[in-house]
């Protein structure tokens, strides 16, 4: 399958280019919110953890906003500390679950409201599927085939080798493979 | 991966988008202001704390570094700034955004071609006639090619947008697909396939367009075919999408089962889940063997039994719901209408079915629970 999303073509914004000036947490957030609270969402699959992981992600981000000029290189950065900040929510998510502090939550919402009721079914079978996966594996997989990244893109993303990547995802992929088979 | 399996989640994964609406951004932003004030207040008390220590030690006079070098720095800027600056391009185009909430940014700038993106919100644009360049809109898979005119473009959910011509000709594009709108025209983009006037779809460049091109007949008004709730709800503005469908009366919605499915979506989306139960119950009466009849059943449970505290009628619906994909998660929640409808006997005998049927399954917990199986 071929990533589906184009690389949005980001270009700093007229001031910037006039002036050159370092971007501030403010300004950054209007450009970006969205962009990384769909990241978010396609990562954790529940709306409801996204308006932390957006405030998280941007404060952790915003200490290096100085250093950087170029908005194509803040979207990148923003993207990592997305997939790290989802990564550790999904963990904590785990764990809580583990000690029952958390019931699997229903899927059937997470498709927008346009969306037919197959591809509601499908994608609530298919983040339930993840939930039961190793959140690394979890993460790689839907980069890949969710987001639609590249696999260097997804191994950079996800703080790994490509080769480790590629083997989270593969592991994924066997998981998904084998419930929808089954489901036939 | 299947051929199947690839081409089922290639179509579903578009779906998965957040509504990130300007509201919904600014009390984030607000919150994520607040939060960041109260650590830059901690941090800034921590350096007193350990400016004072350090001070101490080496015997300096503590007052005299205490005062107003030692306050905790909590400046930052507002989320919130003055109204935008109205974008003037070289060659003297005008871009105003509509509000402080709208955001435009040039993504090119060259002799032969400018491109504007609306990347929230909504602004106006004067485009100066330059017939030897190409000036272009784009507010999510939605652009507008102008060459001298007056027209606004605002960015909708779901990657659409909203455009209106108050003077000239523009080309909107999204996907494969074009359309030219005239003066005093406007409409919501994209558009349904059917819904595209077969003559105004354009194959010409908009570079070899006349820059102030006459009018052309007037397209029909994209937004006319569907009745106005539905835009709304497409949008996801659900709050006047329910003021319209109100207003038109939500027992006459059609009876087509994706319009009931939107106008309960709509009842629900806009905190009115008592009137999301009838357009329900005429899809599950209607159109039982639709595709999405599970789908409105196990909606129809959980509004029952979550929102409005009927889980005797919120069990029979989550039954309906008991086919494809929900089927585990509709007979859980059978299970626990069951429970608190106070009926022990049946809610048990739901949950035992429902171990045998999913031994393992990702509500055990939970159904044991409601089954008095624990």
């Amino acid at each position: 399958m071929q990533p589906h999303r184009a690389p949005l073509r980001v270009i700093a914004p007229v001031e910037e280019l006039q002036t050159q000036q370092p971007l501030t947490l403010d300004h950054a957030f209007r450009l970006y919110s969205r962009y990384v609270a769909a990241i978010a969402k396609r990562l954790l699959g529940r709306d409801d953890d996204v308006d932390d992981v957006v405030q998280d992600v941007f404060l952790r981000a915003h200490k290096g906003l100085g250093q950087l000029r170029e908005t194509e290189a803040l979207k990148a950065w923003l993207a990592t500390v997305t997939v790290r900040v989802a990564r550790r929510k999904l963990r904590l998510r785990k764990i809580g679950r583990v000690f029952g502090l958390g019931e699997a939550p229903e899927y059937e919402q997470i498709a927008s409201t346009g969306a037919t009721a197959e591809d509601r079914a499908v994608l609530a079978r298919l983040y339930a599927l993840l939930d039961t996966m190793p959140v690394d594996n979890r993460i790689a997989w839907t980069l890949r085939y969710i987001e639609g990244e590249k696999l260097e893109e997804v191994a950079e993303l996800a703080g790994c080798s490509l080769a480790t990547a590629k083997r989270r995802i593969a592991a994924a992929q066997e998981t998904i493979d084998g419930a929808f088979s089954h489901e036939r | 991966m299947s051929a199947d399996l690839m081409r089922k989640i290639e179509t579903a994964r578009a779906q998965v988008d957040v509504a990130w609406t300007d509201e919904r951004a600014q009390v984030v932003g607000r919150q994520m202001m607040r939060r960041k004030r109260r650590r830059d207040t901690v941090r800034g008390a921590s350096l007193v704390v350990a400016s004072l220590v350090v001070l101490l030690v080496v015997g300096f006079g503590v007052r005299r570094y205490m005062l107003p070098g030692a306050a905790p720095n909590v400046a930052s800027a507002p989320l919130q700034t003055d109204a935008p600056a109205v974008l003037k391009l070289a060659d003297g185009s005008v871009v105003t955004p509509v509000d402080r909430n709208s955001l435009v940014r040039t993504a090119q700038t060259s002799a032969t071609r400018v491109v504007v993106e609306v990347v929230s919100g909504a602004a106006k644009f004067d485009v100066t006639p330059n017939s030897g360049r190409v000036f272009r809109v784009e507010a999510g898979r939605v652009a507008v090619e102008v060459l001298g005119t007056s027209f606004t473009v605002e960015r909708l959910a779901q990657d659409s947008a909203k455009v209106s011509v108050q003077r000239g000709r523009v080309r909107v594009s999204w996907d494969d697909e074009a359309v030219e709108l005239g003066a005093g025209e406007e409409g919501l983009f994209p558009r349904q396939r059917a819904q595209l006037p077969a003559t105004s779809a354009s194959s010409q460049p908009v570079e070899s367009a006349a820059p102030t091109a006459p009018p052309a007949p007037p397209a029909p008004p994209a937004i006319s075919a569907r009745p106005a709730w539905r835009a709304l709800h497409q949008e996801g503005d659900f709050d006047k999408a329910w003021e319209v469908l109100q207003r038109e009366g939500i027992d006459k919605v059609r009876d087509d089962a994706g319009e009931l499915l939107a106008a309960a979506d709509v009842a629900r989306m806009s905190k009115h889940s008592a009137q999301a139960v009838g357009p329900l119950r005429r899809l599950l009466a209607s159109h039982p063997g639709d595709p999405r009849a599970p789908l409105a059943a196990f909606t129809l449970g959980r509004v029952l039994l979550d929102e409005l505290g009927r889980p005797r009628e919120a069990a029979d619906a989550f039954a309906q719901a008991r086919k494809g994909a929900m089927a585990e998660d509709a007979l859980a929640r059978e299970v626990e209408a069951w429970s608190r409808a106070g009926d022990a006997t049946t809610a048990r005998a739901r949950a035992e079915e429902y171990l045998k049927l999913y031994p393992s399954g990702r509500r055990e917990r939970s159904v044991r629970r409601y089954g008095g199986l624990e």
